[in-house]
């Protein structure tokens, strides 16, 4: 099968969303021109689709989020760049308030079909303003759906998704991501949202987690296999609404349940998920849920103190390794 | 009104400071003896430089991410500086923030924030603080910053209450890729302060006196209750950050012209009014040199901290 990096396949599917839909556009900083974002995500794009479709903007997050809601309600497709997931804090009125309730609002008559691309970069050294982590607040946004791949196929599969989406969905990507490669196959295909993936089958624990975080649990499942347990990989791909099915399956299978996610620990992701598998899997447990988050400190501009405060694949190991003694 | 020789050496002194500063920064970053995110303020030395000669000891100075010169021009604590590019115990913010966020409170300095435009806000929070208290603020950002919304919001509020504060653009015309006429309405950033019925100017940044004298005349107005004031500096920055040095001036002709160095600009201007001779600016840059001698030597010596320091930090007052 064709191998693709990350970013070339997420760069492939909105190339495809647009071609398909005149309607869909592309509203950021720095997007357009040879630089294409600052990862690169969109390089190329003005070339092909112009600046009128490829709009490059001022520092305005704020004006960004309301465009995005304006021209969606309004009847196109905006697919924003957001430089980097510290800021959604500055979109956080766009997307909860303004986004999230339209179509309830409205009597179920406006739907916001928009896309907020960002991207969480955590694992470089540039403190806390950059290297901040909000997966959680958009959790808990209803009406807002949270979309985060983890491999090359996910990320074009989804971003198609998301764009032909009725609904706003903010669509997270991990930095260390972007230079991945992985299977993308030349024929089109569609992920959909709302769907886990299991990543790798396993008997014996279930770790559930998204993002980088898959590639620290699949890491942890190899470690494992040596020493006899059996790790089952389950990515949630959209955070929310996330599958429950999924997670009800894989527990019951496993009885053991580790949930790992790069952001704090408390009120995270996992606290989520977690509450879900004691409310509606309790019986199905063996073992207390055990969550491998990052501490509740902003993030440090120095390499040793990110070292203090960061998860990776040896925590996962560490935390099944509990659970299975 | 003119600066004194003796003002005119020492700003001539905080800009070789500030200049060997962050030759140094980029030197040791692309070494590889110092790691992170940096933003050096090369070629926009004319601006901190002139406005620390302006405020008072007593003022507050709050800027956005390039605030490295401001933090060197206020006279912060510059052995901590370089034992926070280190990353070690003794830096300004224990090796925390890193370039990109120095403060030192002592000095009544926030100097770092990476968000841009936020500084807009919180100087304007100052600017209360500072009324009571019967100061000053010096708040200081990039022309991109004041196309986020707080930036307005910040200089309505600020007129409405008639807040001590002088706004400082250090206009360089670039956001990263960004040229301003792509992201930017209007000419001058500092016409819009007559939408606020304050008073606005832009001056040339890289030209000493230029700065001097209108910001000399801007604080000593909001001194007398005027309000605040906006004030433009047109310069240019020789690099973005660190990591992206394609604009060093080795690398940019345009960049050796004495209008593009500000350093050099002042240089000469003193040597022809007789203000500077050899010998004093042998003197000078032997200063600048002991001082950062001195505390890379002090950076050096400072212990790395422990990989949970300051985990324990994150309230100051734990429950
Ligand atoms: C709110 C926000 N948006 C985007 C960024 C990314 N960013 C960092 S510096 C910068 C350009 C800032 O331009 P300007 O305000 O002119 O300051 P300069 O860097 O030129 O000194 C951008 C877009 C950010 N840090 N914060
Ligand atoms: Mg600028």
């Amino acid at each position: 099968m064709r191998q693709m990096k990350f970013v070339d396949a997420l760069r492939e599917g909105m190339i495809e969303e647009m071609r398909r839909d005149p309607d869909v556009f592309q509203i950021g900083e720095a997007i357009g021109g040879m630089q294409g974002g600052i990862f690169g995500v969109t390089k190329g794009l003005e070339e092909e689709f112009g600046k009128d479709r490829v709009i490059e903007t001022a520092i305005s997050e704020g004006a960004l989020g309301g465009v995005a809601v304006g021209a969606a309600a309004f009847g196109m497709r905006p697919v924003v760049e957001i430089m980097f997931g510290s800021l959604m804090t500055l979109v956080v009125d766009e997307v909860h308030n303004q986004a999230g309730s339209l179509y309830y609002v409205s009597g179920g008559k406006i739907p916001c079909p928009m896309v907020i691309r960002t991207c969480n970069w955590m694992r470089i050294i540039s403190g806390p303003h950059h290297c901040g982590n909000l997966d959680a607040t958009f959790m808990n946004s209803p009406g807002v759906k949270l979309v985060i791949p983890s491999t090359p196929y996910d990320a074009k599969g989804l971003i198609k998704a998301s764009i032909r989406d009725n609904d706003p969905v903010v669509f997270m990507e991990y930095s260390p991501l972007y230079t991945l490669k992985g299977d993308v196959p030349e024929e089109e295909y569609i992920v959909p949202i709302g769907k886990a993936d299991i990543k790798r089958e396993g008997k014996d624990v279930t770790v559930i987690t998204y993002g980088v975080g898959v590639h620290d649990a699949l890491g942890a499942a190899e470690e494992l296999e040596k020493e006899g347990v059996s790790v089952e990989v389950l990515d949630l791909r959209t955070v929310l609404p996330y599958d429950k099915d999924a997670i009800r399956k894989s527990v019951a299978k496993t009885s053991r349940v580790v949930i790992t996610y790069e952001g704090y620990k408390t009120g995270g992701i996992g606290a989520e998920i977690a509450a879900f598998i004691a409310e509606e899997c309790i019986e199905d447990l063996s073992a207390p849920i055990l969550r491998v988050a990052g501490k509740d400190v902003p993030c440090p501009s120095n390499r040793r103190l990110i070292e203090g405060i960061s998860i990776g694949m040896k925590d996962v190991v560490d935390a099944i390794r509990k659970l299975m003694a | 009104m003119q600066p004194t020789s003796g003002e005119m050496l020492g700003i001539y002194e905080t800009m070789l400071l500030i200049r060997t500063t962050e030759l140094k920064m980029v030197e040791l970053f692309k070494k590889g003896e110092i790691e992170g995110h940096m933003l050096p303020c090369l070629g926009q030395e004319a601006i901190p430089a002139s406005l620390a000669k302006v405020y008072a000891d007593t003022d507050y100075l709050v800027t956005g991410h390039r605030g490295g010169g401001h933090y060197v021009a206020r006279g912060c604590d510059y052995n901590a500086l370089w034992a926070e590019l280190y990353g070690r115990v003794d830096g300004v913010t224990k090796g925390r923030g890193g370039q990109i966020h120095l403060m030192d409170m002592t000095k009544k300095a926030m100097t770092g924030n990476a968000v841009v435009g936020q500084q807009w806000g919180i100087a304007t929070g100052a600017g209360f603080v500072a009324r009571k208290r019967g100061v000053m603020v010096v708040a200081v950002g990039g022309e991109g910053s004041t196309n986020r919304g707080v930036f307005h919001e910040s200089l309505n509020m600020a007129a409405v209450q008639k807040l001590p504060i002088l706004y400082v653009i250090e206009y360089n015309d670039r956001q990263m890729w960004n040229v301003c006429s792509e992201t930017t309405a209007g000419e001058r950033i500092a016409t819009r302060a007559l939408a606020y019925g304050m008073e606005g100017a832009s001056v040339d940044g890289n030209d000493v006196l230029a700065i001097h004298a209108k910001a000399a005349e801007f604080v000593r107005k909001i001194r007398e209750g005027s309000g605040p004031c906006l004030l433009e500096c047109i310069t240019a920055k020789w690099t973005d950050s660190v990591s992206n040095l394609r604009n060093l001036p080795e690398n940019v002709e345009a960049m050796k012209k004495p209008d593009f160095d500000p350093v050099l600009r002042f240089e000469t201007r003193l040597r022809i009014d007789g203000v500077l001779t050899d010998s004093l600016d042998l003197q000078i840059k032997e200063n600048v040199r002991q001082k950062l001698q001195g505390a890379l030597s002090f950076a050096l010596a400072s212990p790395v901290p422990d990989r949970y320091d300051g985990i324990d930090e994150v309230y100051s007052q734990p429950v």
